[in-house]
């Protein structure tokens, strides 16, 4: 038994303690008192025409804060959604040799007359220096991440050009290529380029590009709400001694989402927003914009390319089909049964995992050729006792 | 040649299972079946079991069906679960064919994996069920159903494939009643099931 539950335990009573519900309720009231009354144009100001800088994510409203929206129900007669997402495997420092392999899902979903589906996976391997590492950096972690990101997007792209509108493309996750953020120019170039491309192709033949992000940990809304609530410049918050310090804070700790919850009522959404993120400026054009919606169950976070949130067809288009998507996972809490779906066609499950390795040391073995892992990989194999 | 129904995803000795091409419509239980096995060498079995589940065993079938949607609705809701659901079917080998010649032996080698599953045209049923030795194979195998009510099944389907051949299934009858004759309550469960009064 590796875990002492029993020095958990005293801990536990501890951490609920700390959420101090009324208080909390008290100012989660003020905080959406705030979201009603707030005013966006201080929010827009701040951010675009002051420039200021906030060491914070703030959502930069495209219109109010606080309206919401019914979206409406899907046009009669059917629509077809592609998703796609990924897994990989990435390469192993404990093996003689360095590979990587990465499975993209291709998913189709139609209803309508003619109702289909196709849950298929690309699946490719990674094995010369120059695909595994790039600027002198190996190919994991945050950049392998950027890598995905990126096949992923151009993959959806090429399942969904192949659909007869009305037409929908989901992507798991987020639209911002975060992993990116602190890599030096050349390398977020390598990557922001293809996804350019791809967001490119996507504009160039109108298809509605959402990406969804479950149970969303994002504040940039909450820290909209701090902008329009203050002038000051951050690096003074520590000196702070407005009537409004107590909510500020209670604002940066809190998420999007639960500031939402009960805001939003099944099948609405909020206003748009402009996400302010760096990485996004080198989209080129490709300003990236956010929504959240009451999915029944949970609040999720909808990102799109501007063109899409402009296009009222689009927009709505785009978010009835999440919304079907939801109903149709029979879930509570709902999650795109086309994503679910994407997410299964792309895992590579353990069985498989080592099916891989099996087929790269019997080719070894057949040439006569040493395959040694290394002693501590062994050592956690084998754990004798 | 008759219709291919589905491809063998495990075979043994005295088992195989294929996957249907017709989902939630495997073959009639009872039913008399072949295997492709290379050449012109066919095997023969009797369908002894059907299941529908989820292609992957970690992902259990859930509830579909809403108060709008349900039945064949739920499937034209779900295009997906085409591909998420197979329906198999279980086939204990009683015979086999080399060429023209047919043999009620259990054959010496399991259908190939992979291999080809078809039905069997109501001649072909006629000339393999003519001897009746394959009956005790099938009353002794290791079944996944309940062995009455496989031959029960299996004495009704090929009675009906022969035309209603009343004196086939009398024949039938008796024998099983000779190899189910240590255990009165199976051998009534399968004589009850198969007058065609009842």
């Amino acid at each position: 038994m590796p875990l002492d539950l029993s020095a958990i335990h005293p801990h536990i009573r501890a951490l609920v303690d700390l959420q101090r519900p009324e208080e909390r309720m008290r100012l989660l009231r003020e905080a959406r008192s705030v979201l009603q009354r707030a005013d966006p144009d201080k929010v827009r100001d701040n951010l675009e025409v002051r420039n200021k800088r906030y060491p914070w994510l703030v959502a930069n409203p495209l219109h109010s804060l606080g309206d919401t929206f019914p979206v409406p129900p899907l046009p009669v007669g059917g629509y077809s959604v592609a998703a796609s997402d990924g897994s990989n495997i990435p390469p192993d420092r404990h093996s003689p040799v360095r590979y990587c392999i990465l499975n993209v899902s291709k998913v189709v979903l139609a209803y309508g007359e003619n109702p289909m589906a196709s849950l298929t996976s690309v699946t490719e391997m990674l094995y010369k220096e120059e695909d595994l590492s790039l600027d002198g950096k190996p190919l994991k972690g945050e950049l392998l991440g950027a890598k995905m990101a990126v096949r992923e997007l151009e993959v959806l792209l090429e399942t969904a050009l192949a659909l007869s509108a009305p037409r929908v493309a989901l992507h798991d996750g987020t639209l911002i290529l975060w992993p990116l953020q602190n890599q030096p120019d050349p390398v977020r170039d390598r990557f922001t380029r293809p996804f350019r491309r791809a967001l490119d192709g996507f504009r160039a033949e109108r298809i509605p590009l959402l990406s969804y992000i479950s149970y969303p940990s994002a504040r940039d809304l909450c820290n909209a709400l701090r902008v329009a609530l203050c002038d000051t410049e951050t690096s003074e918050c520590k000196t702070c001694e407005s009537d409004h310090r107590e909510l500020c804070e209670f604002l940066g700790q809190l998420r999007d989402r639960e500031l939402l919850q009960g805001v939003l009522e099944p099948g609405e959404r909020t206003d748009l927003f402009a996400t302010v993120s760096d990485v996004v400026r080198e989209y080129h054009g490709h300003d990236i914009v956010f929504c959240y919606l009451d999915v029944g169950g949970e609040i999720a976070r909808v990102e799109m390319p501007k063109w899409v949130a402009e296009g009222e067809e689009a927009l709505n288009l785009g978010l009835g089909v999440v919304l079907d998507q939801c109903a149709l996972s029979g879930d509570v809490p709902p999650y795109p049964l086309a994503l679910m779906e994407a997410h299964e066609a792309a895992v590579i499950d353990v069985a498989m995992r080592t099916v891989v390795e099996e087929l790269v040391e019997g080719e070894f073995a057949q040439r006569g050729l040493p395959y040694i892992r290394s002693g501590k990989d062994r050592s956690k194999r084998r754990r004798g006792v | 040649m008759t219709e291919r129904i589905g491809e063998i995803i495990e075979t043994d000795s005295f088992t195989f299972v294929a996957e249907s091409f017709a989902l939630n419509r495997p073959p009639a239980l009872g039913s008399l079946v072949k295997a492709q096995a290379g050449g012109d060498t066919w095997v023969y079995g009797v369908v002894a079991f059907g299941e529908t589940v989820s292609v992957d065993p970690g992902r259990g079938a859930m509830r579909r069906s809403r108060p709008d949607a349900y039945d064949e609705a739920v499937y034209t809701r779900h295009p997906e679960l085409e591909h998420l659901l197979h329906t198999k079917f279980t086939v204990i080998p009683v015979g086999s064919r080399v060429g023209e010649r047919m043999s009620q032996r259990i054959p010496p080698q399991p259908p190939p994996m992979h291999y080809s599953v078809y039905a069997c045209a109501p001649d072909e049923v006629r000339e393999f069920s003519e001897r009746r030795l394959y009956l005790r194979t099938l009353a002794t195998a290791q079944l996944p159903a309940p062995v009455e009510h496989v031959l029960a099944a299996h004495l009704t389907w090929t009675y009906e494939q022969r035309g209603r051949d009343e004196a086939w299934l009398e024949q039938a009858a008796l024998e099983v009643a000779g190899l189910l004759q240590q255990d009165v309550e199976r051998l009534l469960a399968v004589l009850y099931a198969v007058d065609p009064e009842a």
